[in-house]
């Protein structure tokens, strides 16, 4: 067996900043601290509850609303959780300032999540930043009122941001037994934000070694398509590709393989540690495809993270289905000087290659696989070989 | 003896023969149907109702100009998901003077075949390597060799079950029965090379539309074998995004003037495609073409290279190395093989076969009259049924006969 080869350019690092806002995106953000990733990134809490925030591990602790409204709670009501949000707007840009993409995660329903997740989100879009937002709606007996906010918070979020999922929290009551009540439903949604924040960073902060970029991941939820919906699967040991696939299907939130079988379009991302080959990545890329209706658009993406130990994680977004994008040009006086770039680069050292690779990229999201279209893609020492290799090779061909 | 229909359900075309083997040996081709293949991708199917269509028309031809009554068909297989492991049994030698006989051979067989695959995975084959006593030098017969262990390596080439599925369903769907099923690439190797070069070592690599498929023989036994999901389709692929062009255009101007190594001057510079129609006027730029085309196709072969040298292949070849399937028509392309992997490289054409028509000992035809040598090898040739346990496959396969 042979493993994976990284291919990527190394020095291509993004800055990613993971922000939890509101008690139940904090908590979620949490858990990310807890897994063992994370590392090369900041990961911060925003909320308006300063007992909240001294209870958070994050590393960095961003109090908004004090001495107004807000103080200590926004009590159910998003417009105190903006008004409190865009009062200390210089604080949330001075946490974006030095960062390429937002991870943002947020439990909708709230009045501080869903009323400040908008104004970051606006602030990071300012700056030009990718903008991936993890949420979940409330659960049916929280009520028609947190529920009719979470719709609401939802609508504005998926409009701004570059990409949205969402879990509906009513899908974990089957996933885990009453005995647990409440807090062991919470801490399961926790768990699950935890595992997509920990994909999307990822995909957006590694050097992907099979093709998933932040044009896939735009065209599949995003400013204005709805949001997709989101499971993972993981486990280690012998067998460990084949028990992650399989706690994927079988887990609540795809409805045990259910939502899988009806969406028109899937990311699939499989990350695993340094000892993951390539068999292991290729039985479960065909075995999650095998669950996709044949005529699915998808896109497959892997990522070795050296930090972990024996580990895969598999991830999957589903949605309707796909849309072709054209990049969005970014709003104001942006810092960066290639527009058309999918992900904004970091730092001017790698600024040539990253437009280069930029390019490569984004030329026609679903036309560079041409007539491959919806077979899974071959994929072979971490290089998707559907994509032309005079492509793959930065070829430039006379005219 | 009782003719035999091969079916090859290809990624571009579907090829059925009707062959007979004569005393000689040599294959006579009876009947032959062809027909472009819908509903297969990267060699697998992907649309049953479309790919039985094809191989139904394929095989009325065939039956028609073999005048035979087709019922039962031996099944060519390939996708990516074919590979190969060796797999070992061993056991104490029965004798209490330690010399061994055939029933500890058979021992060592089975115990090397009850190999448990991942679960949704079949056995393909399984092929014996060889036999070493007591760890000592592997040997081709240890029958009456004296020692305390017997064991035996063998190669077992297996696909994931519900692709070969498919496969049978899709053959069942036209009510024909699937008499076996071979991996395309033994197929073609069986059909190509001569029992010198399996001994000497050769490779047989199979570019085909969909599928790259090889195997290779060294040291006296079928080393490893496999199929990589690259082909034609994606040289084709290449060249429709590189010049924006559809993809009849770039399948014809790839097989009219595709080459697979570059050169610095080409006459004419410039190829100018009129317009037809539906489609407008496109100028391609013929160097850049090939230049497109050696990118895909040195990267096709440095990934079999990389496979070969897994198992240290390549230094033990003396037979050299033989290109099969449609792609090997293409220009330079045994020129660019033998530079990738450092060895010479050929055109591999069905051995022996006889046919009324012209044509069929094309590089393409190779699966599919493999087929046909492979199922005339298993058989006993005075009943006709298949030959029994350690019969003359091992040594046709191996090239001992
Ligand atoms: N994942 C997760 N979700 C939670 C948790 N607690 C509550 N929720 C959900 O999150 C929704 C919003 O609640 P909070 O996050 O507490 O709200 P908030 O944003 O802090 O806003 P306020 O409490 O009004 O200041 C609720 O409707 C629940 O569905 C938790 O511990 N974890
Ligand atoms: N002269 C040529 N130059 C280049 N390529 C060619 C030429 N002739 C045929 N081909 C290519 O060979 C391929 C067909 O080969 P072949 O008939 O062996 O494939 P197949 O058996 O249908 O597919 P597979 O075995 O992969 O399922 C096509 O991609 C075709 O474009
Ligand atoms: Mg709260
Ligand atoms: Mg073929």
């Amino acid at each position: 067996m042979f493993k994976l080869i990284r291919h990527s350019d190394e020095s291509v690092s993004r800055r990613v900043c993971v922000v939890g806002i509101g008690d139940g995106g904090s908590r979620a953000v949490a858990g990310v601290l807890g897994g063992g990733s994370g590392e090369g990134c900041t990961i911060a809490v925003i909320n308006v509850d300063p007992v909240a925030l001294e209870n958070s591990k994050a590393m960095t602790k961003v109090l908004i609303g004090r001495h107004g409204p807000a103080d200590g709670g926004a009590g159910g009501d998003p417009a105190v959780g903006k008004a409190a949000a865009e009062r200390d707007i210089e604080m949330i840009h001075g946490l974006l300032s030095d960062c390429d993409v937002l991870i943002m995660a947020v439990a909708l329903g709230g009045g501080t999540g869903t009323g400040a997740a908008p104004v970051v989100l606006a602030a990071a879009r300012e700056a030009g930043i990718l903008t991936l937002v993890m949420t979940t709606t409330p659960f049916a007996f929280e009520g028609e009122f947190r529920n009719r906010i979470a719709r609401e918070g939802l609508q504005t979020v998926t409009a701004m941001a570059d990409f949205v999922s969402v879990i509906p929290n009513d899908r974990l009551v089957s996933g885990v037994g009453s005995e647990g009540g409440m807090a062991a439903l919470f801490a399961r949604a926790d768990e699950i934000l935890a595992a997509g924040i920990c994909s999307l960073w990822q995909m957006v902060a590694k050097p992907m070694l099979i093709g998933v970029d932040a044009g896939g991941l735009r065209a599949l939820a995003g400013k204005g398509s709805g949001a997709c919906l989101f499971g993972f699967g993981t486990a280690s040991g012998v067998g460990r590709g084949l028990h992650a696939v399989k706690a994927l299907l079988e887990g609540p939130v795809l409805e045990k393989g259910a939502s899988l079988r009806s969406c028109g379009a899937a990311l699939v991302c499989v990350a695993g540690s340094y000892d993951m080959t390539l068999h292991e990545v290729g039985d479960a890329f065909s075995a999650v495809c095998g669950a996709l209706p044949a005529d699915c658009d998808i896109q497959v993406g892997t990522v070795v993270n050296e930090g972990w130990d024996d580990r895969i994680l598999i991830t999957v977004y589903v949605a309707d289905r796909r849309r072709t994008v054209t990049p969005a040009p970014r709003a104001g006086g942006g810092r960066r000087t290639e527009p058309a770039a999918p992900m904004p680069a970091s730092g001017s050292r790698s600024k040539a290659k990253t437009a280069a690779q930029g390019e490569l990229m984004f030329d026609a999201p679903a036309g560079s696989r041409g007539r491959f279209v919806n077979i899974p893609a071959t994929i072979l020492d971490g290089e998707d070989l559907d994509t032309p290799t005079f492509k793959r090779r930065g070829i430039v061909l006379e005219k | 003896m009782i003719p035999v229909v091969a079916l090859e359900i290809g990624t571009s075309k579907t090829v059925a023969l009707v062959g007979e083997m004569r005393e000689d040996g040599s294959l006579m081709i009876t009947g032959r149907g062809e027909h472009p293949s819908a509903g297969v991708k990267k060699g697998e199917i992907t649309d049953p109702e479309g790919a039985a269509n094809g191989a139904k028309k394929a095989l009325m031809d065939a039956e028609n100009g073999a005048n035979v009554d087709i019922n039962e068909v031996v099944l060519a297989i390939t996708g990516g998901h074919i590979r190969s492991s060796v797999y070992n049994g061993t056991a104490p030698v029965c004798a209490p003077d330690g010399t061994i006989c055939e029933d500890d051979m058979e021992e060592v067989q089975e115990l090397a075949r009850a190999v448990s695959l991942p679960a949704d995975r079949d056995m393909i084959h399984t092929i014996n390597q060889r036999y070493s006593v007591d760890d000592h030098e592997p040997v081709e017969n240890p029958e009456g060799m004296v020692g305390a262990k017997l064991s035996l390596d063998i190669l077992g080439f297996h696909g994931v079950r519900s692709i070969l599925m498919t496969a049978h369903r899709t053959v069942e769907r036209i009510q024909m029965a699937v008499q076996d099923t071979v991996f395309s690439g033994l197929a073609a190797a069986l059909s190509v090379l001569t029992p010198e070069q399996k001994r000497s070592g050769a490779v047989v690599i199979d570019l085909g539309a969909g599928t790259t498929d090889y195997v290779a023989y060294a040291g006296g036994v079928i080393a490893c074998g496999g199929s990589l999901a690259v082909g034609g389709d994606h040289v084709t692929n290449d060249i429709m995004l590189a010049f924006n062009i559809p993809q009849i255009r770039a399948e014809k101007i790839k097989k009219e003037h595709g080459r697979a190594l570059v050169s610095d001057h080409v006459e004419p510079p410039r190829l100018s495609l009129p317009a037809e129609l539906g489609f407008p006027v496109n100028v391609v730029n013929l160097r850049s073409l090939h230049v497109v085309v050696h990118a895909r196709m040195e990267e096709t072969l440095l990934k079999i290279r990389r496979r070969l040298e897994e198992v240290d292949v390549l230094s033990r070849l003396g037979g050299g190395v033989y290109l099969t399937g449609g792609g090997a028509n293409m220009k330079d392309i045994t020129e660019l093989a033998t530079s990738v992997l450092g060895v010479p490289c050929f055109v591999g054409r069905p051995r022996h076969v006889l046919s009324l028509k012209k044509g069929v000992d094309g590089p393409e035809y190779a699966t599919c009259c493999g087929l046909l040598e492979y199922t005339f090898r298993t058989r006993d040739p005075q009943s006709d049924e298949p030959k029994s346990i350690l019969g003359s496959l091992m040594k046709t396969l191996l090239g001992r006969r």
